[in-house]
């Protein structure tokens, strides 16, 4: 009995013990199974990560490639509207010395695609993008591009594939995108008169401000820092600021101070291709340091293309130079002899052109201005605005070139000699004899209304704008800005235009621009202030000049006086609904503020939102590339 | 050395009138936006005049004659002195080669290979007063120089001259500055 029972119990124990064994067994197959399928998971994750990554890699090389590609294509349609998939054939992917390739990884492909606005491939490799027109503005059309990299990688049946697309963006940029944008290493603001800016102000570079009388508007940035100072070299830095009253709140609303921002970039001729001599602050060193005198910083967009290779010229038919922008181009000579060409000609239109005889007719030259600041009688050019209106309504001045308003270049080329001239009275005609020592200028008069087509002047020379500028104003109407009684933005916005009057595109360009009030006669400049007394006039354009930077004798002036004063405004208002774009040292008006002599206006400065879709003629768009949208397949 | 061999000149025609130009610099500020500029102020009878040298520019004067010397530049200077000026001695000098030679006094004794290198006809103005200038190069010492002589009638009885002289290889640049200088002078 006692046997049997013992081989009963050891029997249960064997099968106990297979059964564990077997539990252990199956136990152990499934471990081993989940860890080497987790394993096998693992190691695809990994490598389709690292593949992406590496895709990814190749995508930022297509990028850069591509981009170099856009800006350096010199064939004027691919300029304009973008190159083919196929003219980007040319791009590869980076070598595995430029990027290492992780092991087990082949490079299938790494191409750049045209696309259209719904970032589809264009379905020929000889097709152009499709152009996003989203806004009536030519500056800010959208070319996309597909950049497509795929990888494989090490799968369970030999090989898996990555494909990762990334979107390429071109987008246009409107040069007057801002109320004031400056490229200059130092922005200032110290007014000594009320002064409101209504619209974006961007500084690419140092910020400073420091008084009550300033009040910004709008979103205000800065690349550099800003200072509630005068800038360094100022003799005032350091000293009291006028912040008083109610402190900062008196500047700028409380809750959107200046702030960094990011870098703007307004043309395509890059920086870097510019003589680093004209960019940076002192003026000192304003020499050309490489013997190509085509790229002595920005001054060159009013300057004329000299011998050598040029950076303006973006490609065969694009520059970025007014002088090669122009339907006219007006030369004067030292002894006041009037040469005009039309377009790209190299032969002088003949005196009996009818083109001709309308500009010529709106040209009155050997006219001469006292101007103190710059201590020198300046010989004058009097361009009629009135007149060119007339030639143009009459189709006898044409656009000839760019199909976007008249561009007018004008050039005195005895700048820097000495000439007898005159100064006349504009109310009874009697004339002053006086010499010119070095200085010549335009002056625009009768520029209340434009082309409608819009009218952009730019010279080599400093600009005389007399009187309202584009605002309708007639012997019987003044805009309501120059008749304002109560005028504080942004609670009063009295209209800048007479009723009825459309604002053309405008732009004034030149080395320095000076505003003359409606009650300017040159006969007065050779008075003392109290005998130049300012009214209320308005000037509405865009306005590209130059400064004199501040040093250690004089302060710059600031943007407040970015246009140029010659009278007692006292406290009547000056108006500008435009743009300000203050690019480069002055290279003719080159003498410190601290010698102007004038009573500031009170300013009422506005950002002209029609510039966001209307450049003026002459200004192309500026390219900007950025990368869109990510995904993997 | 230029300034002991004109001293002679400006004492013998410099004599100003009670109601003249009295050059003794007063220093002042003029207000620019909210600039403190500093400038010069004369007295001027009831008036005050307002002029505003060019910078790092020293001034020294008298009531005849403001002496400006540049900092940089030495054996450089610009002179204003004021005379006694009458119709009649406006009707001696009216030709031109009368008063040309009238302007040549200016220069110092000793002074050879005189050269007359231009004239302008108002360069600047004092007020609503026209003026003359006369550029002459010279040798002095060995040395080549040149001289701007000009002259401003602000009224019938009182006429400034004012002379910019400097080493020729100066002068353009110096001439410019003190010129341009010119036009800060105000009658306040």
């Amino acid at each position: 009995m006692k046997t049997g029972i013992s081989r009963t119990i050891r029997g249960g124990s064997l099968i106990i013990v297979m059964f564990t064994v077997m539990v252990c067994a199956a136990l152990l197959g499934v471990v081993f199974t989940l860890t080497t399928n987790n394993a096998r998971l693992t190691r695809r994750t990994v490598d389709r990560t690292v593949a992406i990554a590496y895709a990814d890699a190749v995508l930022e090389s297509l990028f850069d490639q591509w981009r170099n590609a856009m800006i350096t294509t010199t064939n004027s349609t691919d300029r304009q509207s973008g190159l083919t998939t196929t003219a980007l054939a040319a791009i590869t992917a980076p070598s595995t010395s430029q990027l290492p390739r992780p092991s087990g990884l082949t490079l299938v492909t790494g191409k750049v695609f045209a696309a259209n606005p719904l970032l589809n491939k264009m379905p020929n490799a000889s097709d152009r993008p499709l152009p996003e027109n989203g806004t009536t503005s030519r500056a800010r059309v959208r070319l996309y591009y597909t950049g497509e990299a795929v990888v494989r990688y090490p799968g369970p049946n030999g090989y898996n594939q990555a494909t990762v697309q990334r979107t390429f963006v071109r987008a246009g940029r409107n040069i007057f995108d801002n109320f004031f944008f400056g490229t200059q290493p130092e922005t200032e603001f110290h007014p000594g008169a009320p002064m409101y800016v209504d619209g974006t102000v961007y500084a690419g570079g140092n910020l400073n401000t420091a008084h009550d009388y300033l009040v910004f508007l709008k979103d205000v940035s800065f690349l550099g820092r800003h200072s509630l100072d005068y800038r360094t070299n100022d003799p005032r830095r350091g000293d009291d600021p006028t912040i008083d009253n109610n402190g900062l709140a008196d500047n700028w609303n409380p809750n959107n101070p200046p702030r960094a921002g990011v870098e703007q970039k307004l043309f395509d001729t890059p920086r870097s291709s510019l003589d680093q001599n004209y960019l940076d602050d002192p003026t000192s060193n304003d020499n050309d340091s490489n013997g190509n005198q085509n790229d002595n910083g920005y001054h060159e967009i009013i300057e004329e293309k000299g011998a050598g290779s040029d950076p303006l010229q973006i490609d065969s038919s694009t520059s970025e130079r007014f002088s090669e922008n122009a339907d006219y181009r007006i030369y004067v000579s030292g002894s006041n002899g009037v040469s005009i060409f039309k377009g790209s000609s190299t032969t002088a239109l003949s005196t009996s052109n009818p083109e001709y005889t309308a500009i010529r007719a709106a040209i009155t030259t050997d006219r001469a201005i006292k101007d103190i600041r710059e201590g020198d009688n300046v010989r004058v050019a009097v361009l009629d605005v009135a007149k060119i209106k007339t030639g143009y309504d009459t189709n006898k001045i044409k656009d000839s070139v760019g199909n976007d308003g008249i561009v007018l270049y004008f050039k005195d080329t005895s700048y820097g000699t000495s000439v007898s001239t005159e100064v006349v009275n504009s109310s009874t005609g009697a004339s002053t004899a006086v010499t010119s020592s070095r200085s010549r200028g335009l002056k625009l008069i009768n520029g209340a209304a434009l082309p409608s087509a819009g009218l952009t002047v730019a010279s080599a020379n400093p600009v005389y704008v007399q009187g309202d500028y584009n605002s309708g104003k007639t012997s019987s109407q003044q805009p309501p800005s120059n008749t304002a009684t109560s005028y504080t933005p942004p609670h009063d916005t009295p209209s800048p235009v007479v009723s009825g009057y459309n604002r053309a595109p405008a732009a004034i360009l030149a080395d320095s621009v000076n505003i003359l009030s409606n009650s300017w006669n040159d006969a007065n400049s050779l008075l003392g202030q109290s005998s130049r007394t300012a009214t209320s006039t308005t000037v509405n354009a865009a306005i590209v000049a130059g400064s004199v930077p501040t040093t250690s004798t004089s302060y710059s002036g600031g943007v407040e006086n970015f246009v140029r004063f010659h009278e007692n405004w006292g406290g009547d208002y000056l108006t500008i609904y435009g743009a300000l774009a203050q690019l480069f040292a002055s290279q003719q008006a080159t003498r410190p503020w601290i010698n102007a002599d004038y009573s500031p206006p009170n300013r009422r400065w506005y950002y002209d939102t029609l510039l966001q879709d209307n450049n003026p003629p002459g200004f192309h768009a500026a390219r900007v590339y950025g990368r869109g949208l990510w995904s993997v397949k | 050395m230029i300034v002991r061999l004109l001293l002679p000149v400006f004492l013998l025609v410099g004599a100003a009138t009670v109601q003249g130009v009295d050059f003794t610099p007063v220093l002042s500020v003029k207000k620019l936006e909210k600039f403190n500029v500093p400038v010069l102020t004369f007295a001027a009878g009831d008036q005050r005049i307002s002029y505003k040298p060019p910078m790092k520019w020293h001034s020294a004067g008298t009531p005849e004659v403001l002496t400006l010397t540049p900092a940089e530049l030495r054996g450089a200077s610009m002179k204003f002195a004021t005379m006694r000026w009458s119709t009649e001695e406006a009707a001696k000098l009216a030709k031109p080669e009368s008063e040309q030679n009238w302007a040549l006094e200016f220069l110092p004794k000793g002074a050879s290979e005189v050269a007359l290198g231009g004239t302008n006809e108002s360069p600047y103005m004092l007020g609503p007063n026209a003026s003359r200038e006369w550029i002459f190069k010279y040798r002095l010492d060995g040395i080549l120089y040149a001289m701007s002589i000009s002259r401003c009638d602000i009224s019938p009885t009182e006429r400034i001259v004012v002379l910019i002289n400097s080493a020729a290889k100066d002068f353009d640049n110096f001439r410019q500055d003190g010129i341009a200088s010119l036009f800060s002078w105000e009658w306040l």
